[in-house]
């Protein structure tokens, strides 16, 4: 589904931060990809979803035949990438609702499918909204706007689910959250695994994956992968932090 | 103003005094020639007047603007429709009764034009024509005193409540260039009555135009007013309004204006609470692209105890086009425990867009709530982007953040249609620059 081949990239201006990463996710596989603060997990996010101001040097994104770099954002949404923000966005007078419906939509029309009325999805989102324990009355504020730090993910979440992706990327989704809206999170992300899906989970701390637990895990440090293995090995760098494998102290 | 704009203007006057409407009325002559004098005096206001120093109009001092005369008019479509019950159609400067239609009226309102009304209700006409406006320092205000011949007048009674809104056009339709029509409305809401007008100034032809309006409103006590002004006129000529609120005892207006078009236009508010508990609020939105200027003064007095205004104006300027905004609450001593809000925010579309905008209070009294502010900012880029990542188009996501830029102005329009038609407007208008309007 996606292959990441030698991705090198950097902010503008600036050194590479990523330095070749090689990463090949399967359909159906959930990745944890882990690191220190600094080590590119971020920019990998960010460069993967398109964000302006990044600017790739060198290596190939392959995502189901397509050159997913040489895509706009809304071009990779359409074609099933979705970033799950770590800081998601306030948009003060864009009713919650409307802009879940105008993206489903406009991603419906991209791949030629039939758009949604407003009644349909209504009785959709109304469904979705239950997997993340929020209210209908999400639904008619503005995105975002006075939202808690736990409702702002559960709303990324939510519009996840809506939009059913392929391929979710989950950046720092878990920082900031209590225990409770992290079971919430996690049980919104689990509903979306399928065996045509796949969920790349970017995360510093192990916690998250007790409850969406993944089928390999990768260590990122100073732009590169330096080692991948199974849930446990997660475990061990909850036990034994970052250091032991980038040779650092952490 | 130079000696040949000087000839040229006490040359039309002279040709026009005599055939405008009302002529055999000496108090209205009066009236016409002292306007004349002060706008000969005054002259078209330069960059040396504080008050005109981002909008200048010395320029027009070199066009030889001509009055049309009224003339009868045939057409079979308006570009403007409506649903409601009172529709009144100006062209070019004059009512039009042909294309307007008026509704059932509770007993004792009047609704007709200015021209009419200097002849069936002369004596109204007469003691409140002049009474809110400071004559001696406009300019335009003068000039249309000169030369004003039509417009709206409406007297809403004691107590009566006018339910459906009262709806009018100002077409321009000529066939040459260079008209210069002068709108005088007057507005006389005697208390606790309710009423509301919906102004639209569209221009279907393309020639340049000088638009001059003068309205003037009478809130008597306990009277209540909504007005919209929507003003989208071709992008060749120029607009001038000046709106001239007189408020008593506990009145209230919500006084909304919309600029979309002409090339430069300029919209005067001046609102004078006059008697306790009045209430005022002013809501708008500018929105310029190509080479278009346009300049927003509110002016607002509180001159007794326990008044309210609220100001909310909000700015989109794209291309080359310039906004400016300046908004003036004078709290006057015996205003003691009024409150009053005062907020500006622009959005600028591209890097050679221009706004300058000036929000200011003065404060003579020392029990008082007041808070003024401003701002002028880009797109935000990281909404642009989650908009985008979420599958939305560019051109889409810009759409939706420009519409809801504006919401918090629209939310305030309690007619639904007019708020869809507005909102179509400004879609329209973004479109239609091809995004060369944005960055």
């Amino acid at each position: 589904m996606l292959k990441i081949n030698n991705l090198h990239a950097k902010v503008e201006g600036e050194k590479d931060i990523l330095k070749g990463i090689g990463l090949t996710v399967n359909p159906g596989e959930v990745h944890a990809i882990m690191g220190p603060n600094g080590s590119g997990k971020s920019t990998l996010a960010n460069v993967l979803s398109g964000r302006e101001g990044y600017c790739v040097t060198n290596g190939q994104v392959d995502f189901e035949g397509d050159d997913l770099l040489a895509l706009s954002p809304e071009e990779r949404a359409a074609k099933g990438v979705f970033l799950a923000f770590q800081y998601p966005v306030e948009i003060p007078g864009v009713n919650n609702s409307y802009f879940l419906r105008t993206a489903l939509n406009s991603i419906r029309k991209q791949r030629g499918e039939e758009e949604l009325d407003a009644f349909d999805f209504l009785a959709m989102v109304k469904e979705k909204l239950k997997h993340v324990d929020m209210d209908e009355a999400f639904l008619s504020r503005f995105v975002n706007v006075g939202f808690s730090g736990g409702e702002k993910k559960r709303n990324e979440i939510l519009q996840m689910l809506v939009l059913e992706p392929k391929l979710a990327i989950l950046d720092e989704t878990d920082s900031g959250l209590d225990i409770d809206a992290l079971q919430v999170v996690a049980s919104g992300v689990n509903a979306l695994r399928a065996e045509d899906k796949s969920i790349v989970v970017i995360t510093h701390y192990q916690r998250l994956l007790d409850y969406i637990v993944p089928d390999f895990v990768h260590v990122l440090s100073n732009g590169k992968i330096v080692k991948s293995g199974d849930k446990n090995l997660a475990l061990e760098l909850e036990e034994k932090g970052y250091g032991w494998i980038t040779g650092e102290s952490s | 103003m130079s000696h040949i704009a000087f000839d040229y203007y006490r040359g039309l006057y002279k040709e026009y005094r005599d055939i405008l409407s009302g002529s055999e009325h000496s108090w209205l002559q009066e009236i016409r020639d002292e306007g004349l004098n002060t706008f000969l005096t005054l002259g078209f206001p330069g960059r040396k007047v504080e008050d005109w120093k981002y909008t200048p109009m010395t320029h027009l001092d070199s066009v030889e603007f001509t009055v049309p005369l009224k003339k009868p008019v045939s057409k079979a479509e308006l570009p403007h429709q409506t649903t409601h019950a009172h529709f009144l159609v100006f062209v070019d400067g004059y009512f039009q009764a042909s294309l307007s239609k008026i509704g059932d009226l509770p007993k004792g309102v009047v609704l007709t034009s200015l021209a009419d009304a200097i002849t069936s209700h002369p004596d109204e006409v007469k003691a409140n024509l002049n009474k809110t406006v400071d004559f001696e320092k406009q300019p335009f205000a003068s000039l249309n005193n000169a030369f004003m011949s039509d417009g709206l007048f409406l007297k809403v009674p004691k107590g009566v409540e006018i339910s459906d809104p009262i709806e009018l056009l100002f077409l321009e339709d000529a066939e040459k260039s260079q008209d210069m029509i002068h709108y005088r409305h007057l507005i006389l809401a005697d208390a606790n009555s309710n009423a509301t007008i919906v102004e639209h100034y569209v221009g279907t032809d393309a020639q340049s135009h000088f638009t001059n309006v003068v309205s003037e409103f009478v809130l008597m006590e306990g009277a209540m007013l909504s007005h919209y002004k929507i003003q989208s006129e071709n992008s060749h000529g120029v607009h001038v309004g000046g709106q001239h609120v007189s408020q008593d005892r506990n009145s209230n207006i919500k006084f909304f204006t919309f600029t979309l078009g002409s090339k430069l236009s300029r919209n005067d508010i001046h609102i004078g609470l006059t008697e306790e508990g009045a209430e005022c609020e002013l809501n708008g939105f500018y929105m310029v692209d190509k080479d278009q200027h346009t300049d927003t003064h509110a002016r607002v007095d509180h001159f007794k105890p326990h008044g309210q205004s609220t100001i909310l104006f909000k700015g989109i300027a794209g291309d080359k086009a310039k906004g400016v905004y300046n908004g003036k609450v004078i709290v006057h001593e015996d205003a003691q425990k009024c409150l009053s809000s005062q907020s500006n925010k622009n959005l600028l579309l591209s890097n050679l867009a221009e706004i300058n905008t000036k929000p200011e209070l003065e404060i003579y009294a020392d029990d008082v709530k007041c808070a003024h502010g401003a701002t002028v900012g880009e797109m935000d880029k990281d909404s642009l982007f989650y908009l985008r990542s979420r599958g939305i188009p560019e051109e889409d996501a810009r759409e939706l953040l420009v519409k809801a830029f504006v919401e918090e102005v629209l939310d305030k329009v309690e007619l639904i249609h007019l708020r869809n038609h507005l909102s179509a407007m400004m879609v329209a208008k973004l479109n239609s620059a091809g995004g060369s309007s944005v960055i």
